[in-house]
């Protein structure tokens, strides 16, 4: 299930989603792409796209301490939200 | 102009937040007010010279520099401003802005003899500052010898710094919760364990009050106007979260600093200038807009402004960014009152969490989150 975000987190999600789509990448590479944001910032965004199910959240592949992200396709998050409605 | 009263309008249980209405003998307003400041007033000289409107703020704040030359507050400028605010109907209120430093070796004998100097200079509203080791039962002593040297017009206002010590802050200031018309605080860093700490004991106590209370008018002052390490939140904002109700940052007077740093401050271009954007809630630069906005907003916004408005550039932006600050507190207080409605309780915490960034980000990773 996906939950609506607040437009400031939106805006950020779409600087990333041009980068990334829906490749994996790490909260450094996120970091380049958001420039003038500081890591404070960027963690609550996360935070806030996690909690409304607009990113997965995975280990990383040889260093478990890092985190690695996934952005879900906002196509899929319209369809999801459409089956949710239905469900409703 | 006489304060009457200062009763709790509202207060949002969700996010702790008070309206209060202030009736004076001139005007009635709300609080959450950016107060006129020394570097205000300057624009505003400037603008009655072109016949310009002024601001439409009922609060001027003087704050006086220390000369490090003289070793000496420097009271240049201050019946000026005080006849300004005057005609202009404000509450009028000047204080030594004290450092760090300053208020590291503040003892009440110094503390008395600035009180005794600033209740001669025709206060009404007289400041005096507290040690910051200053336990209740001393401060009670001095605070009555103090009270005797007033005239029946005039009001003692207790100035805290933040960092006060922990363990006696919070008796004193809920003393002068109960018996202060005004109080001020002199607020530094957040990131320090001590002023956070006292911060919240304030918001704390605030956010008791009930509607129809009586209460005191918290005046945040001397803190950054950009909070550098909090994704650039505005500093009225942040301060806000914590009650106050009428806010002026530091001011820096070039006086005191460096030939060196006053060069680099003076020779600042319009990138380096520092812009409140409504859409954030905080400060950006050029180079941030033309990123994520594909426009040099500050620069486009001067394009805008013509010279016979009176200001320089750099006096514009501070101008327009004062107005946008008090004008996305006005909203804000309309949702604060809103939460008095069955209905829309969650109104005032989800504008904050959700349409703004910065303000977003400082409630949520510095403000203590319900469960």
């Amino acid at each position: 299930m996906v939950n609506p975000i607040p437009k400031w987190v939106w805006k950020r999600y779409a600087v990333i989603w041009q980068k990334f789509k829906d490749k994996p990448f790490t909260f450094e590479q996120a970091q380049k792409e958001l420039k003038h944001l500081d890591r404070n910032l960027i963690s609550v965004m996360f935070n806030e796209l996690k909690n409304a199910g607009w990113i997965a959240v995975n280990l990383g592949e040889g260093d478990s301490r890092k985190r690695v992200y996934n952005l879900l396709n906002p196509l899929e998050i319209v369809e999801s939200a459409k089956n949710d409605v239905k469900k409703n | 102009m006489m304060l009457k009263k200062i009763k709790t309008e509202h207060t949002d249980e969700k996010t702790g937040l008070v309206v209060k209405r202030i009736t004076t003998s001139e005007w009635e307003t709300f609080n959450r007010k950016v107060a006129i400041n020394n570097s205000l007033f300057s624009c505003e000289q400037k603008r009655l010279i072109y016949n310009k409107p002024l601001l439409n703020i009922p609060f001027q704040i003087h704050h006086i520099p220390f000369k490090k030359k003289r070793q000496a507050w420097d009271f240049e400028g201050f019946d000026m401003s005080k006849s300004h605010a005057i005609k202009q109907k404000r509450l009028y209120f000047a204080f030594q802005q004290r450092s760090e430093k300053q208020w590291d070796t503040l003892t009440f004998t110094e503390a008395e003899g600035d009180f005794q100097d600033l209740a001669t200079r025709g206060l009404t509203f007289v400041p005096y500052s507290i040690p910051k080791d200053s336990t209740l039962e001393t401060w009670k002593e001095r605070r009555k010898d103090a009270i005797l040297i007033l005239n029946q017009s005039q009001i003692l206002v207790p100035i805290f710094c933040s960092k006060h010590d922990r363990e006696f802050f919070e008796d004193i200031f809920n003393y002068e919760f109960e018996n202060s018309k005004l109080i001020g605080v002199q607020c530094y860093n957040i990131n320090d364990n001590d002023t956070f700490v006292n911060l919240m004991k304030i918001k704390l106590r605030n956010m008791k009050l009930q509607k129809g209370d009586e209460a005191p008018l918290l005046f945040g002052l001397s803190y950054s106007k950009v909070q550098k390490s909090l994704s650039n939140v505005s500093g009225c904002f942040a301060y806000s979260c914590f009650g106050f109700d009428v806010l002026s940052h530091r001011q820096v007077f070039l006086e005191n600093m460096p030939t060196e740093v006053v060069k680099n401050i003076l020779s600042k271009r319009i990138e380096e200038i520092m812009r409140y954007d409504r859409v954030l809630g905080g400060y950006n630069l050029s180079a941030e807009q033309e990123f994520y906005d594909g426009i040099n907003i500050t620069q486009a916004f001067l394009e805008n402004v013509a010279v016979a408005e009176g200001l320089t550039p750099y006096q514009a932006i501070q101008w327009a960014n004062f107005n946008e600050q008090q004008n996305d507190f006005d909203v804000l207080n309309n949702y604060v009152l809103e939460t008095a409605e069955e209905n829309k309780k969650d109104s005032a915490l989800k504008f904050i969490e959700s349409q703004k960034e910065r303000w977003a980000v400082f409630w949520k990773t510095k403000m203590p989150q319900q469960v």
